[in-house]
């Protein structure tokens, strides 16, 4: 399983990519959209976690460009804004696969990354 | 007074609002920073009870990082609470280079996700002026947030507050893209409104790329 992590907040992804690589889980890291279409066009990504708001390309918008080239990703959207129930119906109109609250608990993230990576499979 | 009570109304509270919001996001964040460094530490301290090996500069940075994270939630809060308690009092002494200093770190996130850096003289001279905190927040935010939009390539907005004669002076800067702008187009209705209520008047060098309130 290979995780791209994007979020516009250097600690928080760097600290997440270590935590995850602690549970044998490879993640990249990177703080733009920009950096995240680049590491798209050079590696090959299962799940890419997209922070909503990020400066110049949210992760809507970023979703939308990542799905062009890269068809097989998958996307977990997380964001610190608005309620769970606002985001919910907001993440399954994009098409995102789950939307999470920050802060994050990990273990949650772990599972829903395991189950798409077993949906994929499945696939 | 009339005056006063009637433009504390939507604009203002919509500015308010939308401040608190992004303020909001922002505290947010450096919880979800300081969730991580917690759960990183927790992480190695059950790898060492497993009998791994832990490299004790792991958790030094951990536990810098966390620190860090209070630091700067504790400079959000209390830029909030200023904030909050500039509806306190309606006409008093302020002094408005704390004032800009203020709004630049209540923008911060905002300027941020618009792509514009602000600069300000944390070391400016006091710049005293008596007027209704609250208004005068809200009307310097207007102009910033207009700044910001004609920020141009440059994208570093400069924020001054000087005693000029006998006037205060708060000065936008750098706006490169203010050329692009009809001069009648800022500031509107809402910004006259609040210029009138506070004494004070805009100009605009579209040459030098300035914007002014004085007082």
């Amino acid at each position: 399983m290979k995780i791209l992590l994007v979020d516009d907040e250097k600690e928080l992804v760097s600290t997440l990519a270590e935590r995850l690589s602690l549970r044998d889980i490879e993640a990249d890291w990177v703080t733009s959209g920009e950096a995240a279409i680049t590491s798209c066009e050079t590696k090959t990504y299962d799940i890419a976690v997209l922070d909503i708001k990020m400066p110049k390309i949210g992760g809507i918008e970023l979703k939308k460009r990542l799905e062009e080239k890269n068809p097989g990703l998958k996307y977990i959207f997380i964001t610190g804004h608005g309620s769970e129930d606002d985001f919910k119906v907001a993440s399954n109109e994009k098409g995102a696969e789950y939307y999470l609250v920050k802060p994050v608990n990990i273990d949650d993230l772990v599972i829903k990354m395991k189950e798409i990576c077993l949906k994929k499979e499945q696939v | 007074m009339v005056l006063k009570t009637d433009i504390y109304g939507d604009n203002a509270l919509k500015f308010f609002g939308n401040m608190t919001a992004s303020i909001s996001h922002e505290v947010n964040n450096v919880l979800a920073i300081i969730n991580e460094n917690a759960g990183l530490l927790g992480d190695l301290c059950a790898m060492a009870e497993r009998g791994h090996p832990v490299d004790p500069g792991r958790i030094k940075t951990a536990s810098q990082k966390i620190i860090n994270q209070v630091q700067r939630g504790d400079a959000i809060i209390k830029n909030l609470n200023k904030f909050a308690h500039s509806v306190d009092e309606p006409d008093c002494d302020v002094n408005i280079s704390d004032i800009i200093f203020l709004i630049s770190g209540l923008s911060e996130r905002i300027a941020v996700m618009r792509g514009v850096k602000l600069e300000i003289n944390e070391k400016a001279d006091p710049v005293i002026v008596t007027s209704n905190p609250f208004l005068l927040i809200t009307l310097i935010w207007f102009f910033l947030d207009f700044a910001m939009s004609v920020a141009g390539k440059k994208k570093t907005v400069y924020l001054n507050a000087e005693k000029k004669q006998d006037k205060a002076v708060i000065t936008f800067s750098n706006l490169e893209g203010l050329a692009g702008i009809q001069t009648d187009k800022f500031p509107g209705e809402r910004e006259q409104k609040f210029l009138t209520a506070l004494s004070a008047k805009a100009t605009t060098e579209v040459a030098a790329e300035k914007i002014n309130i004085l007082f």
